[in-house]
């Protein structure tokens, strides 16, 4: 695995006034779909804010290809990893084209007009994410599946090779969650991006990943392929519950998590 | 539900027209019945073909120069100082309700007013006064003090510096307080006048003071658009594009409260602009700096000329502060406005 963009990381520590992620190492080669998963508040979101350096404590080493991440100039960084916010509040009632054309400022003078070509990054990307009907309303118009949909193409117009996403489809219909990850999925293969996503659909995860990432309690507990870590085991700690079952899906194969109601013990 | 875009360029182009024609309506309109409309032009024409002037025309002119354009100079840059700061504060706060006076900057002014008249009555140095020289000092020094004290391992939380700056107004309006009391009367309306606001008996040295602020303001908020516009999308978010936040977040922080220092110094304390001036631009014209920015500064500047043209028709025997007007002059239009448009405003 020699490729530009294979990523090494590497956390000692992360969090806002003391650590909440301890000690996780995490390799994930270019041009996989890597997804984590794991309990609220084992330190998910805390995992991937600190792979971009965005916390008061944040002790890691992020390395791509060979290149540490952080020796980078912030705008060259966002050029490499673009990043998706579990909960974005925006108090400015901007319009979606606006919203969306702000993910072009990595790759924009501060002066300079948005070109022909940013202009057509936005429109395409908008398209992907079927929002391009939406652009000239105010976000805060929008329902919350439709908000996040917009904020995936603001994610998605920053063309970076690797993209950090916590929770992309929250508060998204069934339908649009897998036109969701159909579409991640999608990058992943024919464009070779890497995309590390947090998901609490273990169903999700395991369609559609490469990599799984268990997290629990601020530290890696296990990770590999969909069928080395959904388990019968790992769903018991994943969950804390004994309403979940993992079987398979008869159509794919990969594992499957069913609910049966009544067994809490 | 689609809302219907106004051109923001045509719009800008319309505030300036209409900017110029009141500065003409401005400088045409003083106390008593003289010096109106068509001296306005009697002068412009002297100026442009050089006719010999009469008696009249001579204090006519003095009226024109020495009067009436520094006053419209000043209201221009005090509302522009103002309205300016006011965009700037609230995409850093992230808080369409943030304004130049939630950060302690018009209870360092007053404190600083106040200090210079207790030890000096009314002297003068710098052109500006030793109050306005004061209360500039007074302004940057709590600015500063806020910002210090919001600052926790290289990092200001911006929550935080929103409440330290009104913790730290109240504590200094409080000593602010016991000084006044120890006033005697004189002292204490030139104090209170002061608060309020005034553009009477001022002249070129406070045009002076206040210009080059404005003029550098304006270029630099040109760099600023788009940074703000990504600041506005929170500081976790605008570092992961590649903005230097907090870098950036002191710049604006500093630029801000040169702006309404400097228009502390030189007009007291008026009310309102920096609030209510962004926000109607926004409703209007949506959020975007990059005519945010033009569209306030020419609005600021609109709404103090107007607000000190009905203090001069209103105004019998003694001054209306000001501040006063523009409170109740944009806060109507403020309310009109959120009437109108029910998802404007978030």
């Amino acid at each position: 695995m020699n490729n530009p963009y294979d990523l090494k990381i590497h956390v000692e520590k992360a969090g806002y006034t003391h650590p909440i992620v301890k000690d996780c190492s995490l390799d994930i080669p270019q041009g996989k779909f890597c997804c984590i998963v794991g309990p609220n508040g084992s330190g998910k979101s805390t995992f991937l804010k600190s792979l971009l350096g965005l916390l008061p404590i944040n002790e890691a080493q992020v390395k791509i290809g060979e290149k540490p991440f952080f020796d980078l100039p912030l705008k060259m960084r966002a050029r490499q990893i673009s990043f998706m916010l579990q909960k974005l509040e925006i108090d400015f009632p901007f319009s979606v084209e606006e919203l969306v054309s702000l993910g072009r400022y990595p790759h924009s003078g501060l002066m300079t007009e948005l070109t022909l070509s940013d202009k057509e990054i936005v429109t395409s990307c908008l398209e992907l994410t079927g929002t391009a009907h939406l652009r000239e309303r105010r976000i805060n118009e929008l329902s919350g599946g439709e908000y996040q949909r917009v904020l995936l193409s603001k994610t998605l117009v920053q063309k970076t090779p690797i993209l950090l996403l916590d929770e992309p489809t929250a508060h998204m219909d069934l339908g649009h969650q897998v036109q969701t990850y159909e579409l991640l999925k999608k990058l992943v293969v024919s464009e070779n991006k890497t995309v590390l996503s947090v998901c609490h659909d273990l169903n999700l995860a395991a369609e559609y990943a490469d990599l799984i990432v268990i997290i629990t309690q601020g530290s890696i507990r296990l990770s590999g392929s969909p069928a080395d870590t959904l388990t019968k085991e790992s769903i018991e700690y994943l969950s804390e519950s004994t309403c979940l079952v993992v079987d398979k899906n008869p159509f794919t194969q990969n594992p499957h998590i069913y609910i049966r109601p009544g067994r809490s013990s | 539900m689609k809302e219907k875009k106004n051109h923001p360029l045509l719009f800008i182009f319309s505030l300036t027209a209409i900017l110029a024609v009141s500065i003409i309506v401005a400088i045409s309109t003083g106390y008593g019945p003289w010096a109106g409309l068509t001296d306005t032009f009697r002068m412009f024409t002297h100026f442009l073909t050089g006719t010999p002037m009469t008696a009249r025309d001579n204090i006519l002119q003095s009226v024109f120069v020495n009067l009436r354009m520094p006053r419209v100079i000043l209201e221009i840059c005090v509302g522009i100082n103002l309205s300016i700061a006011g965009v700037l504060l609230q995409a850093l706060f992230r808080n369409p309700l943030a304004e130049p006076y939630s950060v302690g900057v018009s209870s360092g002014a007053a404190l600083g007013a106040v200090i210079a008249v207790s030890i000096g009555f009314r002297e003068s140095i710098v052109g500006i006064g030793l109050q306005g020289f004061f209360a500039f000092g007074g302004a940057l020094a709590i600015t500063f003090l806020v910002y210090v004290i919001a600052r926790q391992n290289g990092v200001v939380l911006t929550t935080k510096l929103l409440l330290t700056g009104l913790a730290v107004a109240a504590v200094i309006q409080a000593v602010t307080t016991l000084m006044l009391l120890q006033f005697e009367f004189i002292r204490l309306r030139s104090v209170l006048a002061w608060t309020l606001g005034s553009f009477s008996n001022k002249g070129w040295s406070h045009v002076i003071t206040i210009v080059p602020f404005t003029f550098i303001g304006l270029v630099l908020c040109s760099f600023l658009a788009k940074p703000l516009n990504i600041l506005c999308l929170g500081e976790e978010k605008a570092k992961s594009l590649g903005l230097n936040v907090e870098k950036f977040k002191l710049s604006i922080f500093v630029i801000s409260s040169l702006l309404t220092g400097t228009a502390v110094a030189v007009s007291g304390i008026i009310a309102f602009v920096g609030l209510v001036v962004p926000h109607i631009m926004r409703v209007i014209l949506g959020p975007d700096h990059k005519y945010l920015i033009p569209a306030s500064a020419l609005g600021g500047a609109l709404l103090v000329v107007y607000a000190d043209l009905i203090v001069r028709i209103l105004s019998k025997s003694q001054e209306i502060p000001i501040g006063v007007v523009t409170s109740v002059f944009g806060g109507i239009i403020f309310i009109q406005l959120l009437k109108n448009t029910q998802k404007g405003i978030s």
